[in-house]
């Protein structure tokens, strides 16, 4: 298979349609992938991105169209279509079985494809290697941490070594250090092993590491290309940078529906250093598990405070304790001049609350929704008839408050649960993941609605897992494992990491597997991302001449050499490494 | 090899689950060890020490003669004498007494005379068959004592013929002999069932049916993967059951074990694989548990002959009874406990058996599709 020539596509998707109960999830859906290539379908939650990879799997049929993996038609063939590719479902190793070990989940995945003993020990030895699993052989699926099962989820999906991979949103809610180690296995596989990666994610940075990219919208296929060609016809920011995906993502879809598309939010005047939540040593155990170790910070009246952390880290727990859902373990902590954990109740009158996920009731109507909001707080009658109206052009939503929230589109919803969440006039808002799963443009959105909000005196403190969207908080505070790795602004932040282990040099070529692997005995911190190749370094000048050599010698060609400085999740990363080695 | 290294991975796989899940493993053995004690000690037809109160207003010794029999019989317990009717009726009321016995003063002057004498028996009818086996004893000793009485100008006024009744292979007419196998029966109708209907759908919460559906396995190998830890725990939950009749309940055995162990073990085969249907038919453990529960506990007990014998149903009833795998073995299971029976009488109702499986097994496989939705 890996003799097959480029021009003939591995998998090719024509005219692809999926209804359910007749809303179409994915609507005449066509693309190709080439053999050897990585190619990432982005989309936000409820975009088809799933869908899609169950019919090119031959696990769903689709309602029309037809498609061909490694030549044979997934409809009609696809048992065939199953014994040659490695299919990893979505969700943080939910396809694991909790209560076996790790090398008994491997050992089920090795006798279910049948992989012959020898090849199977092999194979075994070499994924547990670099997924460095080898330590936690005997221990139960269900006692990993969240990076460990996606990385066992990899070495199930993987064990038969396919030649074409699907990974159905691979990264989401990782911990950027293991997605980091999961791009360089996915890459060794691709340059060393000549295998094809079809991914879904709905990161639009992580898409950036696709050689090509099929933007989906609304089961539509808005954009698609190479990804570097992509963000070079969307043009450069104003910094001369090339444009971001999410602003590829963001014009496609302003051309999809003639609404224009807004600028990035812009952080507003720093606010006054009056502190409104001040905590010490915060910690909460969950029996023998620490959740949140002695997290201290202050936030100040109108400020925007980020909180940046994987799945699992103790964002939410923090949230909970500072919104007087659960009381911590030990340690301080004021938020509006009370108490926590003693003024309860009286908290709860000066805070909002916007929970993960979904907080109106589905089947309610949006109007329905936000009086319940207002009696629960305790509003007069006459105070919430004034406010529901501007709650309503606040969501988007004016005239609409006779729909059922559950029909509404995820944006829009978020935008309801953030006005339900104002609706008492708070002075604090928390926000929970407010934009996990959101389309890119209704997220940018929702961050001039905070931006808003902030303007007015509210003072915001907003957790997520997206690196990019820590740039629109004032400050932001890392934490990782419970602890917290560091606290300041942005741009902060990345100076001090950048002082620290430099820039990147970026290196593009159009063989740039072969560049890659020419670079990597001579520079071991090299990495791919995309087609592109990212090399960290504290002397630019000087390693920018070695790498012209290394390329010239190896006969090799080279398109470009730039320094781009560090990225938030660098920093991130640089900063919690530095966490795990003062431990 | 007899079975390919993909059913023997899915039914390894399966078999660990099940014995790491402490909680479910003690389910799955203690929940039909504690039916079987409950209703083998609690659902016995027999009324045996029927408490019972007297307001004896002769007092005479025939009077005492009376009470004395039902005394001296195994069925009642005497727990007052009483002169009023208020504690008589409270004890009814109260069910702290079953049976309020009143002698009228005029009593051996009637039996004297050669009259008939009433006695008044106030029975608590709240339960049917209670009251009926009551008053059926309650008829027999007072004929046994007419019979005995022999008195100077009294002629015995019943029937002259005796009918001398012999129960065969119950000769004790103990229910338990009876209701104890009927139990092994309902019990490895439901249970197999129930704890088969959430191995399929589990894995379709969890998320690790993908690894089924994207991957090469057949369904017969799944299915039958599945099936066989299911099928092994029903049948070792048999042998318990079997145990414990012998040496809990003491009822006797007269058939071929042989037999009746290899019936069972198609039996079980049978409700695990409807339990296994179940699993593949709906989308959340709840509703396949739920549904299994409905469709095999309330009809084991209720049409199988485990309480009525199915020629005395209704007509309806019968089609009903003739529906369930359970009814077929309930003949087999009582047959060898009781009459002795084996191959040669119930070979029909073991072809009817396989019948349901390939039935349950082929609609499993039919409708387990290696696809999402």
């Amino acid at each position: 298979m890996a003799a097959a020539p480029v021009t003939e596509p591995l998998i090719e998707a024509h005219d692809l349609t999926r209804s359910y109960r007749q809303s179409p999830a994915v609507q005449g859906v066509s693309f190709t992938i080439a053999v050897g290539e990585v190619f990432g379908l982005l989309g936000p939650d409820g975009a088809g991105k799933s869908t899609l990879m169950q019919i090119l799997a031959g696990v769903l049929l689709p309602t029309s169209g037809r498609a061909q993996v490694a030549g044979y038609d997934v409809a009609a063939e696809p048992e065939a279509v199953k014994t040659r590719i490695g299919y990893m479902p979505q969700g943080l190793g939910l396809n694991l079985y909790d209560t076996l070990s790790v090398a008994e989940n491997i050992d089920f995945f090795g006798d279910l494809r049948e992989v012959p003993a020898e090849v199977f020990q092999e194979n075994k030895t070499e994924l547990l290697r670099i997924t460095r699993l080898e330590p936690f052989l005997d221990r139960p699926a269900g006692q990993l941490s969240g990076g460990m099962r996606q990385k066992l989820a990899l070495c199930c999906t993987l064990i038969h070594l396919p030649q074409i991979i699907f990974l159905d949103e691979p990264t989401t809610g990782v911990d950027p250090i293991s997605r980091r180690d999961f791009w360089l296995i996915i890459n060794r596989l691709v340059v060393e092993r000549g295998a094809t990666v079809f991914m879904t994610t709905s990161y639009m940075d992580e898409a950036e590491r696709c050689h090509r990219v099929a933007l989906l919208h609304k089961g539509r296929i808005i954009a698609q290309g190479p990804t570097a060609t992509l963000q070079a016809e969307a043009g450069c920011d104003a910094q001369g940078r090339p444009c971001t995906l999410e602003e590829v993502f963001i014009r496609a879809m302003a051309r999809e529906s003639v609404a224009a598309a807004p600028e990035p939010a812009t952080t507003c005047a720093l606010p006054k250093p009056e502190p409104v939540i001040r905590v010490e040593n915060l910690t909460k155990k969950f029996g023998a598990f620490v959740a949140v170790d002695q997290v201290s910070f202050e936030v100040y009246k109108g400020e925007i405070f980020g909180f940046l952390g994987p799945n699992g880290a103790g964002k939410t727990t923090v949230i909970k304790i500072l919104t007087g859902i659960l009381a911590p373990t030990s340690g301080r902590g004021c938020v509006a001049g009370l108490q926590i954990g003693r003024d309860g109740s009286h908290i709860k009158v000066h805070l909002g609350y916007m929970s993960q996920k979904f907080s109106l009731y589905r089947d309610l109507s949006v109007a329905e929704n936000i009086r319940l909001y207002g009696r629960v707080y305790g509003m007069a009658r006459p105070d919430l008839n004034a406010r529901l109206p501007e709650i309503l052009s606040l969501a988007d939503l004016e005239g609409q408050g006779d729909r059922l929230a559950g029909d509404l589109p995820l944006g829009v919803r978020q935008r309801l649960a953030l006005g339900c969440a104002i609706l008492h006039r708070p002075d604090i808002v928390f926000l929970d993941e407010p934009t996990s799963g959101v389309d890119p443009l209704a997220r940018r959105k929702f961050w001039h609605l905070i931006c808003s909000l902030a303007a007015q005196g509210v003072t915001i403190m907003v957790s997520t897992h997206y690196m990019d969207e820590a740039q629109n908080c004032q400050r932001l505070a890392f934490i990782h494992h419970g602890r917290l790795a560091a606290v300041g602004a942005p741009e902060e932040l990345r100076l001090q990491a950048q002082e620290a282990i430099g820039q990147h040099l970026e290196i593009s070529s159009p063989e740039f597997g072969q560049v890659f692997l020419t670079l990597r005995p001579h520079f071991p911190q090299a990495f791919l991302h995309g087609s592109r190749i990212h090399l960290s370094t504290r002397e630019p000048e000087q390693d920018s001449d070695k790498v012209r050599q290394f390329i010239r010698r190896a006969g090799l060609p080279l398109e470009h050499l730039v320094t781009s400085p560090l990225t938030m999740e660098d920093t991130f990363i640089y900063f919690i490494q530095g966490q795990e080695h003062a431990v | 090899m007899l079975f390919s290294r993909r059913l023997r991975a899915v039914a390894q796989k399966e078999i660990k689950e099940i014995v790491r899940d402490k909680l479910y493993l003690s389910l799955a053995f203690g929940v039909p060890l504690l039916l079987y004690l409950l209703f083998g000690f609690g659902l016995t037809l027999d009324a045996d020490n029927i408490p019972f109160a007297v307001i004896d207003q002769n007092r005479s010794p025939q009077s005492r003669a009376l009470v004395d029999r039902l005394v001296n019989s195994k069925y009642f317990t005497i727990k007052h004498s009483l002169d009023d009717y208020r504690p008589l009726q409270e004890g009814l009321l109260d069910g702290h007494i079953r049976l309020g016995l009143i002698i009228p003063p005029n009593f051996d002057r009637a039996l004297f005379s050669g009259q008939p004498s009433e006695i008044q028996a106030l029975i608590d009818g709240a339960f049917p068959d209670r009251a009926a086996a009551i008053l059926s004893y309650l008829d027999i000793i007072t004929r046994e004592f007419n019979h005995d009485l022999a008195l100077p100008g009294y002629r015995p006024a019943g029937p002259v013929i005796q009918v001398e009744g012999r129960a065969w292979f119950n000769p004790d007419l103990a229910s338990k002999n009876f209701i104890v196998p009927g139990l092994i029966a309902t019990n490895l109708f439901f249970y197999p069932a129930l704890l088969a209907s959430i191995a399929v759908v589990r894995e379709k919460e969890s998320g690790s049916i993908f690894n089924i559906y994207c991957s090469p396995i057949r369904p017969w190998e799944y299915l039958l993967g599945k099936l066989l830890p299911y099928w092994g725990i029903g049948f070792l939950n048999f042998f318990l059951l079997a145990l414990l009749a012998h040496y809990v309940y003491h009822i006797p055995f007269r058939g071929s074990f042989l037999f009746l162990t290899l019936a069972t073990l198609l039996y079980v085969g049978v409700t695990t694989s409807l339990g296994l249907l179940m699993s593949i038919l709906f989308k959340t453990q709840v509703a396949a548990m739920l549904i299994t529960t409905v469709i095999t506990l309330i009809p084991a007990f209720i049409y199988s002959g485990f309480f009525i014998s199915v020629p005395s149903m209704g007509s309806e009833a019968q089609v009903m009874a003739h529906l369930l795998p359970v009814t077929y073995y309930m003949e087999i299971v009582r047959g060898a406990y009781l009459k002795g029976l084996g191959v040669s009488q119930y070979w029909p109702n073991l072809l009817i058996l396989l019948g349901f499986f390939a039935a349950f097994f082929g609609l499993g496989l039919r409708r387990l599709k290696k696809r999402v939705g």
